[in-house]
């Protein structure tokens, strides 16, 4: 059947599509047996405009006797052919024009529409995926894409497709689930989306005997007049797509979940963790946790959502070789050691175990070894294409940055106009695919105000390229991390361990000889 | 990777004349570029520039590989080289890794040259008894290397092999000793390691040689140190055998560079009383220290020669 994962059948899941489905048989069975003893020869589904004149005329007598059963019958076999897409829906609003009249017809129709519709929505989200895929791939994929691109305005954008004929209505009711329409405004983009085209077609239906074809129904006016109130409904996305406001953008960072770096403290002064959306800088000696860091952080954005992660991927471009792949395991048994030990209190496991195996962590992490400036440079330009492909990549991580360009350049301008390219397309790559950039940096020494000091290399071009810039250092005889450029951040200093686990908080005095 | 000639990446013919007429000819020359600079270079428009550079850099780029199978290949090949010491296996996660640049660092007399001997005899074991089975080269600066003390080592150590006829000269036999005199003749010698099918490579220290010219300008010294860094870790990483290497320490000077300038100079007398304790450094300098994976600190505490490894 192709159950996806992505939709877990629940019980209750299950239960409701038998439900909808008995009910509608129910209700066709007590039509059936409840209506008095005639000729009902006539009663079939109307397929021609002959079979609906025919219709009109026999039941317009009935109607007034029985309105209750016609009601109900009518409801059913709309809602029937609604849920399975049988086509000729349009005949069924045609006749309950003809027979209510218009407010009560136009109301009769967009409830029996919305309600069709609804179960046709969740027929389709519990096994519609490998039909509409096999059935409709082109139309579905455009779909996805546009769903995708309108998030925040996506109300607009389905009211725009249901007056409108640019998707039909039977594969709209059949992919929203598919493409994460959430079911309220579904609903209401139904509901109000169909008052439209179910007021020009009762009306028609009023008009039934005069009608000779069914061309006749959707003349120009109508068409063009369906059209004008699709563009005035998607207007306001389109104008909206060109700036965001500062306020737009608030509501956006707030949303923005940060990766933790494992150790509170240091999430406290970061604001929550390593931000997306910019390009964040890690300097530091050898020997203090740069590679630790990076590692961890490539680890802790794979937790799962459920968990409080942002459930993404890590591209690891890795210059120097200081990759151990025994270590990144160590860390992430660590991780998912943590992540148990902290949700223990609930009863069940909230994702399937097979995540949270160390074996799928390590797969999610993408490891580029990289030998030479030349191959750097070209890993960044490739990863351009390669995110375009693995849109759940959350964070980039380089280390170190500096390897490469201490030794083999020369030429020192050109140096700084390559490394400008470079992190010109990284930041791009955060603002484009909202993803977090880390680069670690070596140190260097630098003579200020008289006497060398330390600091991070690369040149004072490099140092504007990040957002922002931590430096890790030795006070005394424990790590530390400080902020020492941001636009957002406060300049502070936190202590963090790096545990055989990973990075952690602080807990005990860490026996250590500082060596440079 | 970078040399790969632009000539053979499938990119339109028009565009790859306009590449070899400017003499263009490596990946390299064109990634060294910028975007603007190719262009007005090559006299062609930005989407050309940008595709062609797209593809060179699709070709280019080393292959991506998951962590996963990262993982997988070092399950298959073994993955390290155990050093006998328990404390220190565990530590390490099962002994000095393949792959990898490894440095002993320490005052002299702590037990450096020792250690480096035992890692020889250790790899030039058979596979049964835990060893490598393999040939080792030890590049040995400055002729610590004593073929008597390496086979007392093995004779205490491992006296079921030692003293079986012929065992001992085998065991030997394995472990190549060279003595470069200079640093032309250190750099020679890399290259013709290539050349032997090596298990492990000892380098027993090259601050010595560095010692010599010293004299010369900054920059040129860190250029001759880069030559055998870089292949040292290329070499390590391509045949994936452990390599290790010593180094010396010197006393810090007052002059040291050790703040960063938001540490502030407040701290400077409280941290120079700090430095009395601890005032060896690893020679060599912080370039040299970012290249190496694993730093392996031999020290002294309290009067005994005890290792206490950080890593």
């Amino acid at each position: 059947m192709g159950r996806n994962s992505k939709f877990p059948l629940s019980r209750c899941e299950v239960a409701a599509a038998v439900g909808v489905v008995a009910s509608l048989g129910l209700g066709l069975a007590a039509v059936y047996f409840s209506m008095p003893s005639s000729d009902y020869s006539f009663l079939k589904l109307p397929r021609t405009l002959e079979d609906i004149q025919d219709l009109r005329d026999n039941l317009e007598s009935y109607t007034s006797d029985y309105t209750i059963q016609v009601l109900v019958g009518y409801c059913t076999v709309y809602i029937f052919m609604q849920t399975f897409m049988i086509p000729g829906t349009i005949f069924m609003s045609l006749l309950a024009g003809a027979l209510f009249g218009v407010v009560r017809g136009v109301a009769l129709v967009v409830f029996a529409a919305t309600a069709g519709a609804s179960s046709c929505y969740f027929l389709s989200y519990l096994i519609g995926r490998p039909l509409v895929f096999s059935l409709w791939p082109d139309k579905l994929s455009f779909f996805q894409k546009q769903v995708a691109r309108r998030r925040e305005k996506l109300l607009n954008y389905m009211l725009f497709l249901r007056v409108t004929p640019t998707l039909p209505n039977t594969f709209i009711n059949v992919a929203s689930p598919i493409v994460d329409v959430p079911y309220h405004i579904f609903f209401l983009a139904t509901i109000i989306g169909l008052i439209p085209a179910a007021y020009v077609t009762v009306r028609a239906g009023i008009a039934i005997g005069e009608l000779r074809s069914v061309a006749d129904l959707y003349d120009f006016q109508a068409i063009a007049t369906l059209f004008l109130i699709g563009i005035v409904s998607v207007t306001p996305t389109l104008i909206s797509r060109r700036a965001q406001t500062a306020w737009d953008m608030l509501s956006e960072e707030q949303m923005q979940k940060p990766i933790t770096t494992g150790c509170e403290e240091l999430d406290t002064i970061l604001g929550g963790g390593i931000q997306c959306k910019a390009v964040t800088e890690i300097g530091g000696i050898p020997g203090i946790g740069k590679t630790q860091l990076g590692i961890q952080l490539a680890v802790n954005v794979q937790i799962p959502v459920q968990y409080g992660g942002l459930g993404g991927k890590a591209v690891y471009i890795d210059t120097e070789g200081s990759f151990m792949v025994e270590r990144a395991h160590q860390i992430i048994e660590g991780c998912i050691a943590d992540l148990f030990e902290k949700f223990e209190h609930r009863k069940q496991s909230l994702v399937c175990p097979y995540i949270l195996q160390p074996n799928s962590f390590l797969a999610n992490i993408f490891y580029f070894r990289v030998c030479s400036y030349t191959e750097q440079i070209a890993a960044v330009n490739y990863l351009e294409k390669f995110l375009e492909e693995h849109k759940d990549v959350k964070i980039i991580v380089v280390d170190s940055i500096t390897f490469h360009f201490r030794r083999d350049f020369d030429d020192l301008a050109m140096r700084t106009r390559v490394l400008g390219g470079m992190s010109s397309k990284l930041m791009r790559f955060t603002k484009k695919h909202n993803l977090a950039v880390v680069l670690l940096n070596q140190v260097t020494t630098k003579f200020v105000d008289g006497s060398f000091q330390l600091t991070l290399a690369l040149g004072d071009s490099w140092s504007h390229a990040c957002t922002n810039r931590i430096i890790l250092y030795w006070n005394g005889n424990e790590r530390h991390a400080y902020i020492d450029k941001s636009p957002s951040l406060r300049s502070a200093s936190a202590p963090f361990q790096v545990t055989s686990k990973g990075i952690r908080n602080v807990t005990s005095n860490c026996k250590r000889v500082r060596m440079m | 990777m970078s040399n790969k000639l632009i000539s053979q990446m499938g990119l339109p013919s028009s565009l790859a004349n306009v590449f070899s007429a400017r003499n263009i000819l490596t990946a390299k020359d064109a990634l060294s570029l910028p975007e603007f600079d190719l262009m007005a270079l090559l006299d062609v428009d930005r989407d050309q520039v940008r595709t062609a550079v797209a593809r060179i850099s699709e070709i280019a780029c080393p292959p991506c590989r998951t962590a996963l199978s990262l993982m997988e290949d070092r399950a298959l090949t073994g993955g390290y080289l155990p050093t006998r010491l328990l404390g220190l296996d565990r530590a390490l996660r099962g002994g000095i890794p393949f792959g990898a640049l490894t440095e002993l660092v320490g005052p002299s007399g702590i037990g450096k040259t020792q250690f480096c001997l035992k890692l020889a005899l250790l790899a030039a074991l058979p596979s049964s008894y835990g060893g490598l089975n393999g040939r080792v080269i030890y590049m040995d600066t400055e002729s610590k290397f004593h073929s008597t003390r390496l086979i007392e080592i093995g004779r205490s150590s491992f006296p079921h092999i030692f003293n079986s006829e012929g065992m001992a000269q085998e065991m030997a036999g394995r472990i190549i000793v060279l003595r470069p005199a200079s640093l032309d003749e250190l750099t020679e010698r890399y290259v013709q390691m290539l050349f032997v099918l090596l298990n492990l490579a000892i380098v027993n220290f090259m601050y010595g040689l560095h010692r010599e010219n010293e004299r010369s300008t900054t920059g040129q010294k860190q250029h001759s140190c880069h030559l055998p860094l870089s292949f040292l870790k290329s070499l390590a990483e391509f045949s994936q055998i452990p390599i290790v290497v010593t180094n010396q320490v010197r006393s810090q000077n007052n002059y040291e560079v050790v703040h960063y300038p938001f540490q502030g100079n407040t701290d400077r007398t409280s941290c120079m009383l700090e430095k009395l304790e601890s005032h060896l450094i690893a020679s060599l300098g912080i370039q040299w220290a970012h290249a190496v994976t694993i730093r392996l600190i031999f020290e002294a505490h309290s009067g005994q020669y005890t290792p206490q490894i950080l890593v």
